[in-house]
Order: C-alpha cells, then structure tokens, then sequence
C-alpha cells in the first residue's frame, strides 16, 4: 500500500513537472513567434555579420533594401562588406573601430551600395559588438534604415543655401563695381582728357609726345575694362525685341568660326528654327560669344570640339532642382561644351565672379562670365556648369521662350527627357552641376 | 564761336573741357553745381550748356528740367560717367528731357568737339 502510494506521488509530480515542461515549450514558442514576426516583418533591415566582412543573418526588410528576393540568395552573395557595400571601405574601418572601442553605435551614417543592383543609397546604422565570455568579439549585429530621401533633401537645401549666398555676393560685388566705375570714369576722364591736352602742345613724334600717347593707350584700355564692369552691374537694359534665337546664334557662330583657332572643331546641334525670345540680341551674342571664346582657351593648347547646342526644354515640379531655380515653363536650353581641360569643384565655385581669372596677367579681365551671369539673370533664366579636370565643360544657359511661340511652329517645346537638366543634374552624382539664377554680356571671360 | 556753360562738380573735368573748348575757339564759364549753373544761364545767356548729370548736389536730370525752364531753347550735352546709366540709357533721358546731345565719360577729345560742333550746328 504504501509503495503504490509513492508511486503514485511520484506519477503525480512527473505529470506536473510534463505539464510545467509544455507550458514552458509553449511559452517559448510563442515568444520566438513574437520576435520572428517583428524580425521577419518590421520596415527597419536587421542583420547579424561576422568581425571578417560576411553576412551572417538578414531580415527581408534588409534583403529586400540589397536587392535580393530571399536571404538564402542574399546570404551567399556577401563575400566581403567593407568593399561591396561601402561607397568608402574606409567607412566599415570607422564603424569597426567605434563598435571595438564603444561596444555599440548609434545613427552611424554612410552611403552603400545595394548589393545587387549596385544603386547607391544612404543609410543610417545603430549595432553593437557580441563579445565571448572571455571578451574576444564574435559577431556585429543590428539595424539598417535607407535615408536616402533625407540625405537627398539636406543636400538640396544646402544647395540652394549655396546658390542663394552666391547670388547675394554677385549682386553685392555689382552694386561695388558700379560704383567704383562711375568714380573710375571721372577720374579717367580726367587723366585722357589732360593727356590730349598736354600731347597737343609737344611735337608730333617726340619723346614727351611718345610717351603721352602711351598713357592715352592705357587709358582706352581703362575705358574698356570699366565697360566690361558696367555690363556686368547693370541690369540688362538696351533694346529687348521679340527675336528668333537661331538665326542669332547662327549668325554668332559664323563670326566665331573665323576668329577662332582653325585647330577647333565646331559643331552645332540646333533645334530651334522658328522659337522666338524677348531679349537684346545683342547682349544675347555678347553671352554666347563669352562661352565659345572661353571654352576655345580651355583648349588652345591643343585641337578640341566645340558643341553648340539649341533646344526647347519644359521645366517642371517634377525636377526639382531646375524648377526652385526657374518658374515652370518652357525655355531654351542653349549648351556650349568642349574638350578641353575642364575645373575641379573649387573653380566652379567662383568661375562666375567678376575678376576672377586663372589666365596669365593682362590675358583675361575675368569679367566675360560674370556678364554672362549678369545677362542670363536679368532674362529671368539660369545657368548650370558640368565640368570635371581633363573631360572638358559644359555650360547650359537657360531663358524663358516667347509666349507666342507656344502656339505655333513645328518644334513645339518637348518636355525634357532622360537628358533632361534635371536628369543630369542627379545622374551626374555628387555636386557637378551649379545651378543658378542669373543675369548681361562681356568679351572675354577670364576662366580656366 | 559760342559761349558754353559748363555744369561739373569735379573742377579738374570743367578745367580740362574749358581747355578743350577754348582751343576750339569757344568761351568757357563754370558752374560746379546746378544752382550756380542756373544763375549763370540766367546772367550770362549761354547758346549751349554741358552738364553732368549726375552731380550729388542736384540730379543732373532735374538740373536738365530747370535749365529748360530757365531758357527753353538753350542747347544742352548731357555728359555722366555712367555708375548707373548706359550710354544708351543716357541719350534716352538726355533726349527726353531736351538735350540735343550726350557724352559718356571718359570720352576723347574728338568726341567732344564733334558733339559741341554738330549740336550748335542745329
């Protein structure tokens, strides 16, 4: 009796220790549901990877933002992180070295590449390191999140905060300008004017005379730099005139092919026959002839191709960066790109202020694109420079189209397409482009 | 040979055009504002009147304004040195306020003496 009564005892705490064990397996494999669901179906990437570059484990989230369609395609794929995912190796090094220091980082920032279709994103990381007990690191593991948008929206903004200070500083540097050329012409009138006077009383062809004709050559070379000035502070005035741009441009570029080197290979792309601008033809030759002649000496030092180009193109909210600049509308796009020695970034930066030049002393003034900003910007259009060190420059000049010509003529505008400026401006990636609202004209200009 | 007023706040520039003027023949009085200018138009009855128009004193454009009051058919040369003008917007002002000629600085002798010439010629 008694021994059955121990077994039974003993049966009893088995069932219950079977029933504690259940619930416990129950418990647990609710629990990695729980966390499985939030692994398998959170928006956020969440990883596991090992200290040498391999990926350990993926959640779609993250397998999805790599391009790949499961982790079993993913996993295998990733030999090395810090040369196929980093834009910059040098960035996994960083991480690495923050994560053995402080054991964990937050909001680490870099732009990768998708692992499959190589795009390149911005991410935000937060990880820590796993470390043995005895403290020896095993394995990184934490979350990805794409900020591509946001980056893409900062960059704008800066941008425009760029584009904005650069437009303040021309004006201020025009405002100046004119008025030290209204005081400068009173002071040269002065100087050829008592120059005249004094070589009327000494012999023709006498030193003192010789002498005297030399300050009134330097003086018209004064008048002439002072104008450059002026063109560029002013306003465009002059005579603005409903006028068809291509037979001006292909009036300009008749008298361009025989100034220039017969070294140069000029070529015309115009698309524009009958579109019609409300502008000072003049002042309009005066910005084509400024970036023909300059895109001629970034490549005297040897042959080179000259592309004109002419076509209409819409502008709209869809492009962002063209359409902060310029109203929605049509406009001309003229181009003017060569082959010859192109700027790095800090010489785009400046190429449009008056006075500043790479040409050798007495070369260049560098006021012929800072008339071209002037000129562009009082038409209400804009300008946009791509240019790398030995691959040449484009300029692109945007300005409005005459209304009426909207509603005639074979060439109606064609919204702008894969070549679009804005296409360009974000398939040329960092920052080739400048963008900016302009301004009148100029001889030469002083860049490169 | 003419009488001509000179209206320049800058004294070396009424010199330098009395100079150049009388070389020519012509006789010279000076005004190194609009008011003085005004006061000698009135005294001295010039046939023509050079002035800058764009003396701090009073505006060239108003000085322009009040010499036709004065003497409606005085012949006036605009001249400017351009801070905030064009030559052509320079004539266009010129004209419309009733100057027969205008001048840019710096401009060369020829220059003068061709504008002085062709406009008392008229």
């Amino acid at each position: 009796m008694e021994r059955t009564a121990a077994l039974e005892e003993a049966n009893a705490a088995l069932r219950a220790e079977v029933g504690e064990r259940q619930r416990v397996e129950e418990a647990l494999r609710a629990a990695e549901q729980d966390y499985r669901g939030i692994f398998e179906h959170i928006p956020i990437g969440i990883y596991r990877s090992s200290i040498e570059g391999k990926q350990i484990r993926a959640n779609p989230a993250l397998v999805k933002l790599n391009g790949y369609s499961s982790e079993e395609e993913m996993l295998p794929a990733v030999n090395d992180i810090a040369t196929e995912w980093y834009v910059d190796p040098h960035r996994r090094k960083e991480f690495q070295r923050v994560l053995e220091q402080e054991g964990s980082v937050t909001n680490f920032e870099s732009e990768i590449y998708r692992h499959k279709t190589r795009e390149r994103i911005w991410i935000a990381e937060n990880a820590r390191l796993v470390r043995a007990p005895d403290g020896a690191p095993l394995y990184y593991e934490g979350t990805v999140q794409d900020i591509t948008e946001r980056k893409r929206a900062e960059e704008e903004r800066q941008q425009l905060q760029a584009q904005l200070f650069q437009k303040q500083k021309l004006e201020a540097l025009g405002t100046l300008a004119g008025g030290i050329a209204h005081d400068f012409n009173n002071i040269l009138s002065v100087i050829s004017g008592y120059t005249e006077l004094a070589a009327g009383t000494a012999p023709v062809g006498s030193l003192v005379w010789r002498n005297l004709q030399r300050v009134l050559e330097s003086s018209r070379r004064a008048k002439a730099l002072v104008q450059q000035i002026l063109a560029f502070s002013q306003p465009s005035r002059g005579e603005n005139r409903v006028i068809q741009l291509q037979p001006l441009v292909e009036e300009t570029l008749q008298f361009l092919r025989a100034s220039l080197s017969k070294t140069i290979d000029i070529r015309c792309e115009l698309h524009c026959p009958t579109e019609t601008i409300l502008a000072d033809p003049t002042k309009l030759q005066q910005v084509l002839m400024n970036l023909c002649v300059n895109a001629a000496q970034a490549m005297e030092r040897s042959s080179g191709i000259l592309t004109i180009g002419l076509r209409t193109v819409a502008i709209s909210k869809t492009q962002p960066q063209l359409s902060v600049i310029l109203p929605p509308g049509v406009y001309f796009e003229l181009t003017v790109s060569d082959t010859g020695c192109g700027m790095p970034p800090e010489m785009i930066e400046r190429i449009f202020e008056p006075f500043f030049t790479t040409k050798a002393v007495g070369e260049g003034s560098g006021m012929g694109l800072a008339i071209v900003h002037s000129v562009v910007h009082s038409y209400r259009g804009a300008i946009a420079v791509q240019s790398q060190p030995g691959q040449g420059s484009t300029f692109s000049v945007y300005l409005p189209m005459h209304k009426s010509a909207l509603t005639h003529g074979p060439n109606a505008a064609r919204p702008a397409a894969d070549s679009s400026p804005a296409s360009a401006l974000s398939t040329y990636g960092r920052k080739p482009w400048k963008v900016r609202r302009q301004s009148s004209h100029g001889a030469d200009s002083g860049h490169r | 040979m003419a009488l001509i007023l000179v209206i320049d706040d800058e004294e070396f520039v009424r010199d330098m055009l009395r100079q150049m003027l009388e070389a020519e023949g012509h006789s010279v009085v000076e005004a190194p504002n609009g008011a003085a200018g005004l006061r000698l138009l009135r005294e001295q009855k010039p046939a023509l009147v050079i002035t800058d128009i764009l003396m701090p004193e009073k505006e060239g454009i108003e000085t322009i304004r009040e010499l036709r009051k004065v003497a409606p058919h005085v012949k006036i040369i605009a001249i400017s040195g351009g801070g905030r003008m064009s030559r052509i917007d320079l004539l266009a002002v010129a004209q419309s306020f009733g100057a027969a000629g205008a001048l840019a600085k710096p401009f060369e002798r020829r220059e003068l003496i061709d504008t002085v010439r062709s406009v008392l010629a008229q």
